[in-house]
């Protein structure tokens, strides 16, 4: 995603990172119980995985992010109205490039005069899965969160695709 | 928070201390997210960098297509 971010910063697309409640808690990365611990646990995040986007931390109660639906690892992109015109509830750097890219060739053609109107499109994306790169984040926060996830869905998940 | 979009009352809740069904997935509502092209709620998040409070909305406004990731170290 910080490939993502340069690779659009010239053309107008700006790229932010929202930081919420720990999907993963663990020993070692506890759940929040204050606004200071989560601003912490946001540096962390910038210095051991290198998130090079603007972070923006959200509400102790994660306002924000319950009301875009509380995925945990979700993206959106909004246009300069402010309203939404793609969200996913997985972030996948490929889809949101296609995304983008589809949008900025929406608004040359409406530079260029082209009367266009928007409508509704629901479509499934597929993403790569990286089973020991997501266990080597989850590692982060202990090895409660590693044993927390595998007893909730066993130790040989990922199962068979869909 | 919208009422539509209501979450859990207690930070307990959603911030819950062990990952298990029913902590998260009472959280987990994408279905019932805002829907393309709608007018949003504004919200003040702060910028990490300088602990500045900043609009989602006035974030937008800067440029053609913002995208925001959400997610968290874990």
């Amino acid at each position: 995603m910080n490939e993502l971010a340069a690779q659009y910063r010239g053309r107008d697309v700006g790229s932010y990172f929202i930081y919420t409640n720990e999907a993963h808690p663990g020993e070692l990365i506890p759940h929040h119980t204050s606004f200071e611990q989560k601003l912490a646990q946001a540096r962390m995040m910038t210095e051991r995985i290198g998130t090079e986007r603007p972070i923006l931390v959200d509400s102790l109660q994660g306002h924000c992010h319950q009301y875009f639906g509380s995925m945990p690892n979700m993206s959106w992109i909004l246009n300069r109205a402010g309203r939404p015109l793609y969200s996913s509830d997985w972030t996948d750097s490929g889809s949101i490039a296609t995304a983008l890219d589809y949008y900025l060739g929406v608004a040359t053609e409406r530079r260029g005069g082209a009367n266009v109107t928007g409508f509704n499109v629901r479509r499934l994306d597929y993403r790569e899965r990286d089973r020991a790169r997501f266990f080597e984040i989850l590692a982060l926060g202990g090895q409660a969160a590693v044993e927390q996830f595998e007893a909730m869905f066993g130790p040989q998940w990922p199962a068979g695709d869909e | 928070m919208s009422e539509r979009f209501k979450g859990p009352e207690l930070l307990e809740d959603y911030n819950y201390a062990v990952f298990a069904a029913e902590g998260f997935e009472p959280l987990m509502r994408f279905e019932q997210s805002p829907p393309p092209g709608s007018l949003l709620e504004d919200f003040q998040l702060t910028l990490l960098a300088t602990g500045e409070s900043v609009s989602m909305q006035e974030v937008c406004r800067k440029h053609l297509l913002t995208v925001f990731e959400f997610g968290s170290i874990t």
